[in-house]
């Protein structure tokens, strides 16, 4: 559809930036517009790009969630560590065009990774060796990798 | 904040007629609101003019996970020490004028808050930036040097037990704060936080009251002398080489060796060099908690002021960002990979103080 989101919202900035913000004074006003564009800016990018990275991010992060589960020893002591793996694991496939479950279903796993990262002494423990850990390192180099374009250069200019 | 209001309310706490000369709110005052009151008091010839700064908590609550009344303590100890800082009037934990917010009020101290010309590339701006690092270092010294159990900071403030466990008894304290405040699940900035487990100083330089964010931005100045601390919310008995980490740049001003000889002539000990480091690069960390934390009130709805979002969502994303970077390095390499990424934003801003 044309135009599109990122158009009608690049249009959005450039009308704001170049007619509106030279009228004003104020500065708590002209505080608000900068806030508003850095803001536009990020959402130009993030309503194109939001889906995608979502969808990638899930199936990565799920991917190493699952050989992890795999490799974990069935044992008193793993067993929380476990159920909350499989708590993540069990989170419903979601359809690609509803981004607010993806995000949910990102958010389900970056829960279980941050619990593997706090009990990395226990899964070392578990699984032999420190693995693990470079998995969850390598996928968190990914993610970096994945998202940056939706923060840089947009949130690192002023903010207020 | 209604300026008849506040005419009343004041008139109501000092016991005399109170008018408002002037209302003017500290740009840009993302933690918390400011009021700069000038106002004219009493009767008569007894009439006088004078001045306040209403500090109040915004809606929701602040950037800094930290109460306002403790904010407030800190002012109240600091006065009774040979700190310079304003002198505290009041604490109100619910006043009607601020629709039930916190407020505390202290005495307005004339000055600015940033020396606007201070980066200029001339001789006399060189000069007086040497001055200001100079005259920055011995307040600090001052305030390090408080025997603080004496002045009963420690009735109000965690102490590490030890000079030895100051570092850690930092890193625990704030990722205690930073699982109970986030918004989100962070695993990088978990990984990171075991990074700074890793990289601790093995013990504070001494174990010294601090102020927390300090320097240009902060302090008043007046002339070019600190005639006031100001924002004490992150002040901490800690490791004072933290305050050099959080002065907003002031070892950037001037010789920095010179700079820190000079602090340690006046204030009788060493600061480690690692300890610095270590600190500029949990200052990034620290920063992204506040942030982060100003933002749940953006989501909960109660502060929908739009610098949270760009803060307390963007900027955090770019911390975490610069936070997932620094893993693969060593402390030196962090600390040169945070600095260069966060040029600071005072240095050469005109912004009235109080």
């Amino acid at each position: 559809m044309r135009p599109t989101s990122r158009e009608l919202i690049g249009a959005i900035v450039t009308a704001l930036e170049q007619e509106v913000a030279p009228l004003v004074q104020d500065k708590w006003a002209a505080s608000v517009l900068r806030s508003a564009t850095q803001l536009l800016n990020h959402l130009s990018l993030r309503v194109e790009h939001e889906a995608r990275v979502f969808i990638e991010d899930n199936q990565d992060v799920r991917h190493v969630l699952e050989t992890i589960y795999r490799n974990l020893t069935v044992n008193a002591d793993m067993a929380s560590l476990r159920a909350a793996l499989e708590g993540a694991l069990q989170t419903p496939e979601c359809p690609h065009h509803d981004v607010v479950a993806l995000d949910a279903r990102n958010e389900a796993y970056l829960i279980a990774v941050e619990t593997l990262l706090k009990h990395r002494s226990l899964v070392r423990q578990a699984t032999g060796g420190t693995s693990v850990h470079e998995q969850l390192r390598e996928y968190m180099r990914r993610r970096l990798k994945r998202e940056h374009h939706l923060y840089f250069p947009v949130f690192t200019g002023p903010p207020f | 904040m209604d300026k008849q209001r506040l005419a009343g309310y004041l008139t109501e706490k000092l016991g005399e007629p109170v008018r408002i000369a002037s209302l003017s709110q500290a740009f840009p005052g993302l933690s918390r609101e400011t009021w700069l009151v000038r106002i004219n008091r009493g009767s008569g010839s007894a009439a006088r003019d004078d001045g306040v700064v209403v500090r109040a908590d915004p809606p929701g609550g602040s950037f800094v996970p930290v109460p306002l009344f403790y904010e407030w303590q800190v002012y109240v100890h600091v006065a009774r020490t040979p700190v310079p800082v304003a002198k505290p009037l009041w604490f109100d934990a619910a006043p009607e004028i601020t629709g039930g917010r916190p407020l505390f009020v202290r005495q307005l101290v004339e000055g600015t808050s940033l020396l606007p010309g201070l980066s200029d590339a001339t001789n006399e701006a060189a000069g007086r930036r040497a001055r200001i690092a100079i005259e920055h270092a011995e307040k600090l010294a001052v305030l390090h040097r408080i025997d603080w159990k004496s002045y009963g900071f420690d009735s109000f403030m965690d102490v590490p037990a030890s000079a030895e466990d100051a570092p850690r008894s930092e890193l625990m304290r704030w990722w205690h704060v930073w699982e109970e405040v986030r918004t989100a699940p962070f695993p990088i900035v978990t990984e990171a936080l075991h990074w700074f487990e890793e990289n601790l100083p093995k013990r504070a330089a001494h174990v010294s009251l601090c102020k927390g964010q300090n320097g240009i931005g902060e302090e008043i100045w007046r002339d070019d002398k600190i005639v006031a601390f100001s924002d004490w919310e992150l002040a901490n008995i800690g490791d004072p080489c933290q305050d050099f980490a959080l002065s907003q740049g002031m070892l950037k001003l001037w010789d920095r060796n010179k700079v820190i000889a000079h602090y340690e002539q006046a204030v009788g000990f060493r600061l480690p060099e690692e300890n610095i480091t270590f600190y500029i690069v949990w200052n990034a960390f620290k920063s992204m908690l506040v942030l982060n934390h100003g933002l749940r009130f953006f989501i909960s709805g109660e502060y929908r002021r739009l610098a949270r979002a760009t803060l307390g969502y963007g900027k955090v994303k770019v911390y975490e960002h610069l936070l997932g970077t620094i893993l693969d390095m060593d402390l030196a390499e962090a600390a040169d990979f945070i600095v260069r990424g966060q040029p600071n934003p005072y240095h050469n801003k005109k912004v009235a103080g109080g």
